[in-house]
């Protein structure tokens, strides 16, 4: 028998990996495809409570979750490549001016 | 279950935002259509849309009939807000012009982005459902980082961008989880259906309830840079240009701190949560570390970065002193949104400035660069006297005034250690604030010819002079309007 | 309830494909984890009776978003990163503590059953979805709009190249 409790891990775990792909990989694309994961975590844990309350609205605010995951991607993406046009590199370390 | 929604009353209600909004778009649709090159129209229609907008909040404001459609919310908190970024929208405004020329970044979108911006600000300051604060954060963000990364020729600017835009992923997905788990103990993103819930809390609900506002807490205190979360946020300040990050040092910070009241008005009820305890600490972090390092900074840019961190631990010392007890306390509370006003105004005046000093191709963002103003503009030099003074919080300014209040609805509820740390921190910050001053007066600077001030450049720079020192000396009227701001806050 | 083969199917290939997404040092294979991990994703929203949404997600995330990255991946034409794993202590702190989230989570949410009763003939349909969408969740909806129009025009004056005069 499948409970919640079962959705809810799989979300934790999915949002355990984006987390850890955000701080400890230098590569800005990854670290991109590892917000997504944790915006997706978000999405299962709505989408496993509204079918828990027998009501749509975790849906709905899923569905705004990914209409807002592509305005993020897009930007990014734009981000990205100017990024690689001006210095030939996408590692954030490596691309980085400022300290202090 | 659904709304009864009276849409009149949501339109004239929203005016402020929906002016805004109205006008970014049809900004949009000019740049397309517009032959000219000039884009003084943009400035202009902006600056009407700006002044049709302040007119209709400060309506509101006045009239002061709370209304909550559920998802919005229309109180005087609100609205006092959406006063503040306007007023921060209006300068950024004003100083753009020349700074955007010069960087050749001057395009109808920079206008048009600005204001749907604040438009997302706005969002936050109305916010009655976790949903609408958080889209209403994500338009402000995404807003931003376009500008952040506008001077696409910058390697810094691109630089910005970036951190910026990987910072602010991962607040969103910090705070997509927290609202999920939040919609998963109460069965909605209402902010106030949890005063409903709350007579029938089992254990594993609360906990459900803690993780949500746990996250949700982190995923705001990126957006006003709390210390740990600060990281690479003066990075981003220095990187942007000029007049976009005066912009987000003072209406994004007040934004962010007006999505930490509209969360905390409810949550601040979880009695097992040790709130005073948990924002004293985030407050010492955040002041200590942000002067600290302030301490060691040699461009200008760089240092207002590390200040406006520190500024934001003193507004957390005021928020500290209002969850005492369980529940916001007034004074506490209106003295924090003072202190976003002061805090807008004399920081905006110091950016008018550092964007003043600037040159085609040298954009004097090194300290050093201020040496000798002294002697050469006696005029702006002492007005960028009067603004780190004020930063500073020494009287006859609005930051002292500002501190004044913070400091004593702390002393009020016994909180005597966090204020004597925060009079510290002050005392530290006046080293690099007055080193500013000392490096105009007394130091000798290269010779180069000033050129005249733009007369919009002058304009803000007195308007943000004139409120440090108008409101320095008699801010009583700016004081109630702010304590009154927070006395009917509704959900 | 659906069979729960489905589910231990479906999650660990939401599983498996983050997994790859963090580990995998080519950009292109871990664009190609994340179709996997998003369409996995899709059969969970499947099995939740959440049927349009599910193809949402396949159309917009697996579809749309990510031939976006992958366009951008070739574009670049990056290789294999080397060292991609850089671990500092700060963020071995912040890890840990989320991992601690966690495992307080899966420790306290308490087994609540499914009621397995959902009455509702239009539960995750499109126009349930849509009902909803369209009257309570209006104002969102609306903000979701703007959001995309603002990241539209800011992708294009990015990623936009300029005018050879203009340049200083």
């Amino acid at each position: 028998m499948i409970l919640l409790e079962h959705y809810l891990i799989v979300a934790s775990l999915l949002f355990c990996l984006g987390l850890l792909g955000v701080l400890f990989r230098r590569n800005a694309l990854i670290v991109f495809m590892s917000i997504e994961l944790m915006l997706n975590a978000g999405n299962l844990v709505f989408v496993a409570f509204s079918r828990f309350f027998g009501r749509m609205d975790g849906q709905v605010l899923a569905f705004f979750i990914i209409a807002l995951a592509a305005a993020e991607v897009s930007v990014g993406l734009a981000i990205i490549v100017v990024m690689f046009r001006k210095r030939g590199t996408i590692d954030i370390n490596e691309a980085s001016l400022m300290k202090g | 279950m659904t709304i009864a929604t009276d849409w009149n009353m949501l339109l004239v209600k929203g005016l402020p935002f929906l002016t805004l909004l109205g006008m970014g778009l049809l900004l949009l649709v000019i740049e397309v259509l517009w032959w000219g090159k000039d884009k003084t129209i943009m400035l202009i229609l902006s600056l009407l849309a700006v002044a049709a907008s302040f007119y209709f909040a400060w309506d509101q404001w006045i009239q002061n009939i709370p209304w909550s459609q559920q998802l919005l919310v229309f109180d005087r908190l609100s609205y006092i807000f959406d006063l503040i970024f306007l007023f921060c929208l209006l300068i950024t405004l004003l100083i753009s012009r020349d700074h955007i020329k010069r960087e050749h970044i001057e395009r109808g979108e920079y206008y048009a982005l600005l204001l749907l911006a604040t438009v997302g600000m706005m969002m936050m300051a109305h916010a009655g459902d976790l949903m609408v604060l958080f889209l209403g954060i994500e338009v402000m963000t995404i807003g931003a980082y376009i500008l952040a990364g506008i001077k696409k020729r910058h390697s810094k600017s691109n630089e910005a961008a970036l951190k910026y835009f990987i910072l602010g992923g991962i607040a969103a997905g910090l705070m997509v989880f927290g609202i999920a788990f939040f919609y998963g103990a109460t069965g909605s993103t209402q902010l106030s259906i949890l005063n409903q819930t709350f007579a029938e809390v089992d254990s594993s609900q609360s906990v459900l309830i803690f993780l949500a506002v746990a996250l949700i807490l982190v995923g705001l205190c990126f957006k006003i840079a709390a210390v740990p979360f600060h990281f690479w946020s003066p990075d981003v300040y220095e990187g942007a240009p000029t007049t976009v990050t005066a912009f987000m040092a003072t209406a994004i910070k007040a934004a962010g701190f007006v999505a930490l009241f509209r969360v905390l008005f409810i949550v601040i009820s979880l009695t097992h949560i040790p709130w005073v305890p948990l924002l004293s600490t985030l407050s010492i972090a955040t002041m200590t570390v942000g002067n600290l390092v302030a301490l060691r900074q040699t461009n200008i840019k760089r240092m207002l970065a590390y200040s406006s961190i520190a500024h934001a631990g003193y507004a957390l010392v005021g928020l500290a002193a209002a969850a005492k007890d369980n529940q916001l306390s007034e004074m506490a509370l209106g003295a924090i949104v003072f202190y976003m006003m002061a805090y807008a105004v004399i920081t905006l005046g110091a950016f008018a400035i550092v964007v003043a000093m600037g040159h085609r191709g040298d954009e004097a963002e090194e300290i050093s660069d201020f040496a000798g103003l002294g002697q050469r503009h006696p005029l702006l030099a002492a007005a960028m006297t009067v603004f780190m003074i004020a930063l500073t919080g020494i009287p006859p300014t609005i930051g002292f005034i500002g501190k004044f209040y913070l400091f004593a609805s702390a002393i009020e509820v016994g909180l005597y250690t966090l204020v004597v740390i925060g009079v510290l921190n002050s005392v530290v910050s006046a080293y690099y604030y007055l080193g500013v001053v000392m490096t105009m007066y007394f130091k000798e600077g290269a010779v180069y010819r000033w050129p005249p001030l733009a007369y919009l450049l002058t304009t803000s720079i007195f308007l943000t002079l004139l409120g440090t020192l108008y409101w320095g000396v008699f801010p009583k009227d700016l004081f109630l309007m702010a304590q009154e701001s927070v006395r009917q806050v509704i959900f | 309830m659906g069979d729960p083969i489905f589910f231990y199917l479906f999650a660990t290939i939401v599983i498996g494909g983050a997994i790859g997404v963090v580990f995998l040092s080519n950009p292109l294979s871990s664009a190609l984890s994340l179709i996997f991990s998003l369409a996995g994703l899709a059969g969970l929203f499947v099995l939740l009776q959440a049927h349009f949404l599910a193809a949402i997600q396949v159309l917009v995330y697996a579809g749309a978003v990510m031939v976006l990255f992958i366009f951008v991946i070739m574009m670049l034409n990056l290789e294999d990163c080397k060292k991609h794993l850089k671990v500092s202590f700060a963020s071995l702190i912040g890890f840990v503590i989320a991992l601690n989230l966690a495992i307080v989570l899966v420790m306290h949410v308490s087994a609540p059953l499914f009621d397995d009763g959902v009455s509702d003939k239009t539960f995750g349909t499109i126009e349930g979805v849509g009902q909803l969408m369209l009257t309570r969740y209006l104002i969102p909806f609306e903000i979701v709009s703007l959001l995309l129009t603002i990241a539209i025009v800011g992708a294009v004056i990015l990623a936009k190249k300029d005018n050879p005069k203009e340049t200083t």
